[in-house]
């Protein structure tokens, strides 16, 4: 029982002839129903292999020999549209899809065509659609796009609670988190329990977590590219929900019907509500505020302009204030050169900051910091013909670095102070060309990085060139000697670093059903996340690469093999990845890296590497949707000495990073019941996570101190959990665009009580006595949320 | 003169429904190290004073029993002139090595030779001098999220201008130490003057989580520490201070300047300090 229904914007011939015996059709792909560009449709010439898939913009270029043919257009989720004409010129083709007349019994839980996977030339990576990331069980029924990629193979996170996330055995800071292109830098909300991202707000999400194309740049082991909604351009909507975390609201509409819309969202915590309901006077929220706006000028010209607002706060009384957030403002504008070249050129604001007041009496300060990102960047996608493409681009970062002023408050003794603020440039310019061999796909590309970092700045000269000095007569490190400092006025290079890094993907079609694939990638990283704890805290830096800090870089290769059953059912991967990372930065122990204005006194430079294997079968259709993702893998670090004779970290071996995890399984379903009840359901196991124990204790100042002499060589107990959650739709209508439902749920249902750490303590009210303790997060955790559209 | 970032641990433990549970667990045996303990003091108006060294080996960390004593080392400390201080063991208070000839000079460099097992270790430093106490008194405070509301002590002091001093503060009551382990000691019991270079403070806590009742005697000893000694005391008081949360520092060896000349590998815990002292007694009145 489908409804079809066609909506051709546009059919009209174009005043370009290119060649005599071949015409190319372009266009972009929509949702009917809000006018929203679809990211990823299928555009295919019915009895050829030839066909094409539109970009983040909606947009595609489609080459084909003049003539009779039919151009099957379609997306999942959405009714596919066939157009049966003859083509004797270049054509603008752009077409609206309806989404499937809604049927009860079967939920699809993926975008684009049914066997994307595979037959794009794109390994390792993974999109989650909002839809999905909304119906999988969540903490507290606050649904969450970071908690749900980990659900994924190949992601992890140090433990419950824990900020940001890990890629294939890299660190949280070797993410590049892009919201409408805008970096964040902090993906963390309450430190941690969630995320930025507010799923009502977002359209599409997709990482990139091996072969990762030329285009980015910048971070080691991850792309997380988020893209907001535009908002309807048809007709004005709402939706609205309560949780126990946070009330949401969204709001879209056109301002020109079908040529221009918004949107604007925004969610807010009100966890402090309870606290002071609790006569607590402290506080503890967050808010954030996502708006997108864009206009169609004509059919060669779209602007959009987006940003995101988020903040975290907190209050402790009288005593301490806290509050960081990450603001981002993009302007966008999409331009046709002709139906084969595309153009996206983008002007990107970023700022990350945070915040401290310590009010302790005599002593009340304020301590603020924050990294300001400004960036403009052209894109181009050149079709050439049905076989060949080309994208290339480039992009300038200017980065500001304010790590930190101290200022008295309250006319406290507090002296004020400065930490330097650090200048970089970066540059990066990229080509990859795709060309198809038969049934072999091959991608090569280049991305030329090259990062200055520049005044003002005074920059140590240490004795022999050494900021950190290994003193072996009592086996410690410490500072070495400055002897000398030079200034650099504004804008002049401190330092000049420049990489060409090659990315080459290929892929070998079998058949429409199996594929072999194949990525190399080596990616230079110029920003440094400058933090010593366990997991990111608010508070950590960000440094840039200059005369102490080399880029770190990575190499790393994945081969896959992908399969998909009964008719896209089932799609089904399995993949093997190898990288390694040099120049990674760590620490010497007890590091103060809040306000030492010298971090190249602290730190050791490190490699890493990393191997694994991913599986990975998700069913698509029908009553039961959801995924098994397996991941074995090993993330090991390896901290040398500066000099032979120093014992760097663990004496020089290869130690288990933080977030390695031998064995990482989880299962996600979701189950339709009826035309009203849908459950869903997720089980993770996962090997614990590496620790170090004592191997004894001596006194020392009254206190019992633990002996640790080697890192990370225990491991936490397994982690185990089990969620579930229930959704009932209502029956009625209640607004013009009907729909209100309920969810509810439990996390963690057999309430076992997986440690995020294990740590020595002496007991407070039995001095002498030594104490292991497990911390553990969650236990049992309802959750009750009610969502409407209005 | 607190921290600059206090610990957010407890920030998290506010928010977050995290729990603590106690477990069993089986760990390694210790290897045999050597831990020293003491500083070659001189206290500011006193000219009758003991020097101690205490010297003690790792225990396992389960074993609740006293950490085990070391009796049977040859102690000695000798300064720039070549003046040499033997040091004799304590019989009432085992690992205990005790001298009352030596008195501590500002600026004078000691060094501290220790003989055991067959192995020489060694350890320098240069006697710091502390900007003297102007006030020792008891202050009330109220009750907040970190501490417990009370009596407590409270000092004054003028920090020196145009240096970077280093301080540590010890309070002792009925022959104890007040010291608790607290995730906060390594931002109240020893302070760095970075921001407060030359100024005076006034109302400090040198023991924030002691709290008094009248009648009480408690002495204050505000001690004038090196910087690798305050750095050594911080990692010292991080580590002792684990909260189980993701933002701790991960555990680590926490090396002093005691090193073993005979056998490099076989590495000595603690630290040999050299520090003036102001030490002053109060007792607490309603």
């Amino acid at each position: 029982m489908k409804r079809f229904s066609l909506v051709l914007i546009m059919l009209c011939g174009s005043a370009y002839s290119f060649a005599q015996n071949k015409v190319t059709i372009s266009g972009y792909i929509r949702d009917a129903g809000n006018g929203e560009d679809l990211i990823g449709a299928t555009i295919q010439v019915v009895g050829s292999t030839n066909g094409a898939v539109t970009n983040v913009y909606g947009f595609y270029s489609l080459t084909i020999p003049s003539g009779n043919a039919e151009i099957r257009i379609s997306y999942i989720g959405f009714d596919p549209i066939s157009v049966n004409k003859e083509f004797v010129r270049n054509e603008t083709l752009s077409v609206n899809l309806n989404a499937s007349a809604e049927q009860l019994q079967e939920v699809i839980i993926t975008g684009e065509a049914e066997n994307a996977n595979v037959v794009n030339n794109q390994m390792s990576v993974a999109k989650l659609e909002p839809k999905t990331i909304k119906q999988v069980p969540a903490v507290l029924g606050e649904a969450d796009v970071i908690r749900s990629i980990q659900l994924l193979p190949g992601i992890t996170s140090v433990a419950d609670g824990a900020s940001g996330f890990n890629v294939r055995g890299g660190a949280a800071d070797q993410n590049l988190i892009l919201l409408d292109e805008g970096i964040i830098y902090n993906s963390a909300h309450l430190l941690g329990l969630y995320s930025v991202v507010n799923p009502d707000a977002i359209k599409d999400v997709q990482i990139y977590k091996g072969g990762i194309p030329a285009r980015y740049g910048g971070r080691l082991s991850s792309v997380l590219d988020i893209r907001q909604r535009e908002g309807n351009s048809k007709e004005f909507n709402g939706e609205a929900g309560i949780g126990l975390i946070s009330a949401r609201a969204l709001i879209e509409g056109p301002i020109v019907t079908d040529k221009g819309s918004f949107m604007i969202a925004g969610r807010r915590s009100y966890g402090d509500a309870f606290l002071r309901l609790t006569g607590n006077d402290n506080t503890a929220y967050f808010y954030d505020l996502n708006v997108k706006t864009n206009y169609t000028i004509n059919d060669r010209n779209r602007v959009f302009l987006s940003g995101y607002f988020g903040r975290d706060k907190f209050e402790l009384g009288s005593i301490f204030s806290n509050s960081w957030g990450n603001a981002t403002g993009t302007l966008r504008w999409n331009h046709l050169f002709s139906n084969k070249l595309f153009a996206n050129f983008s002007a990107i604001y970023s700022n990350y900051d945070y915040s401290i007041d310590q009010l302790s009496t005599g002593a009340e300060f304020n301590r603020a910091s924050n990294i300001i990102t400004y960036n403009l960047k052209g894109d181009f996608n050149y079709f050439i013909n049905d076989r060949n493409s080309i994208e290339f681009g480039a992009d300038n970062k200017w980065y500001e670095f304010r790590p930190g002023a101290i200022r008295p408050i309250e006319g406290s003794n507090v002296l004020s102070s400065d930490l330097d603020e650090k200048f970089g440039q970066e540059l990066g310019a990229y080509v990859s060309y795709e060309t198809k061999l038969g049934n072999l796909i091959l991608n090569g590309g280049v991305r030329y990085s090259r990062f200055l970092r520049q005044g003002k700045q005074d920059i140590a000269i240490y004795a022999n060139d050494a900021p950190l000095v290994y003193n072996s007569t009592v086996g410690r490190y410490e500072n070495g000697e400055v002897i000398d400092s030079r200034s650099y006025s504004s804008g002049e290079t401190i330092s000049d670093f420049g990489n060409f890094e090659p990315r080459l993907a290929a892929t070998y079609v079998i058949n429409e059903r199996n594929s072999i694939k194949a990525s190399y990638n080596r990616l230079y990283q110029y920003l440094h996340l400058i933090s010593n704890s366990n997991s990111p805290t608010p508070l950590d830096v960000w440094a840039p690469s200059g005369p102490f800090i080399k880029p770190q870089q990575v190499d790393q290769i994945a081969v896959g093999y992908f399969r998909n059953f009964k008719d896209n059912t089932f799609e089904a991967s399995i993949e093997g990845y190898y990288k390694e990372m040099d120049n990674l930065v760590d620490f010497v122990d007890g590091a103060d890296l809040l306000t030492t204005n010298t971090l190249e006194t602290e730190i050791l430079p490190g490699i890493g590497r990393s191997y694994g294997l991913e599986l990975y079968i998700k069913k698509n259709k029908g009553k039961l949707t959801g995924w098994i993702s397996y991941t074995l893998s090993r993330a090991e670090r390896k901290v040398e000495g500066i000099t032979a004779e120093d014992p760097g970290i663990n004496n020089g071996d290869w130690y288990a990073a933080n977030y390695d995890k031998r064995n990482d399984l989880s299962i996600t379903g979701i189950y339709q019941l009826n035309d009203r009840w849908s459950l869903s359901g997720n089980f993770i196991y996962a090997t614990g996570a590496p620790t170090t124990y004592p191997i004894g204790r001596y006194e020392y100042a009254g206190l019992v101190i633990p002996q640790f002499e080697s890192r990370n060589q225990e491991r936490l107990p397994d982690y185990h959990r089990l969620d579930i959650s229930a959704t009932l739709k209502g029956k009625r209508k209640r607004w013009k665009n009907g729909g209100h439902e309920w969810v509810f749920g439990f996390n963690n249902l057999y309430n076992r009580a997986n440690a995020t750490s294990i740590y020595f303590v002496e007991d407070e009210d039995n001095p002498g006595q030594a104490k292991a303790f497990k911390s553990f997060l969650f236990g049992i955790t309802p959750s009750v949320t009610y969502n409407f559209k209005f | 003169m607190k921290k600059i970032a206090i610990s957010i641990a407890t920030l998290l433990s506010l928010i977050m429904i995290s729990c603590d549970e106690e477990i069993d667990l089986t760990l390694d045996s210790p290897p045999n190290r050597l831990i020293v303990e003491g500083r070659v003091e001189k206290i500011i108006g006193e000219t009758d004073y003991e020097q101690q060294i205490v010297l003690s080996t790792l225990n396992d960390f389960f074993d609740q029993s006293q950490t085990p004593k070391v009796t049977d080392a040859v102690v000695k400390v000798s300064d720039s002139k070549g003046n040499e201080y033997l040091y004799s063991h304590d019989e009432s208070i085992p690992g205990r090595y005790i001298n009352s000839n030596l008195r501590g000079k500002v600026g004078e460099t000691y060094q501290l030779t220790i003989e055991w097992q067959g192995e020489v270790f060694e350890a320098q430093e240069t006697l710091i001098s502390v900007a003297p106490l102007s006030r020792v008194y008891q202050k009330f405070e109220e009750e907040n999220t970190f501490e417990d509301g009370g009596i407590k002590v409270a000092i004054d002091f003028t920090d020196p201008e145009g240096v970077d001093n280093y301080y540590f503060w010890e309070l002792f009551s009925e022959g104890k130490n007040q010291i608790t382990a607290d995730p906060g000691n390594s931002g109240n019991v020893i302070a760095k003057d970075e921001f407060y270079d030359g100024q005076t403070i006034e109302g400090y806590f040198p023991n924030e989580e002691r709290v008094y009742l009248p009648g009480d005697k408690v002495t204050v000893r505000h001690i004038g520490i090196s910087e690798e000694h305050y750095d050594f005391l911080f990692l010292l008081f991080e580590q002792t201070g684990q909260t189980g949360q993701l933002i701790d520092v991960p555990p680590a060896l926490i090396k002093g300047n005691i090193r073993n000349l005979t056998n490099p590998e076989n590495i000595a815990m603690g630290y040999f300090g050299a520090s003036e002292i102001d030490e002053r007694t109060i007792t607490i009145v309603e």
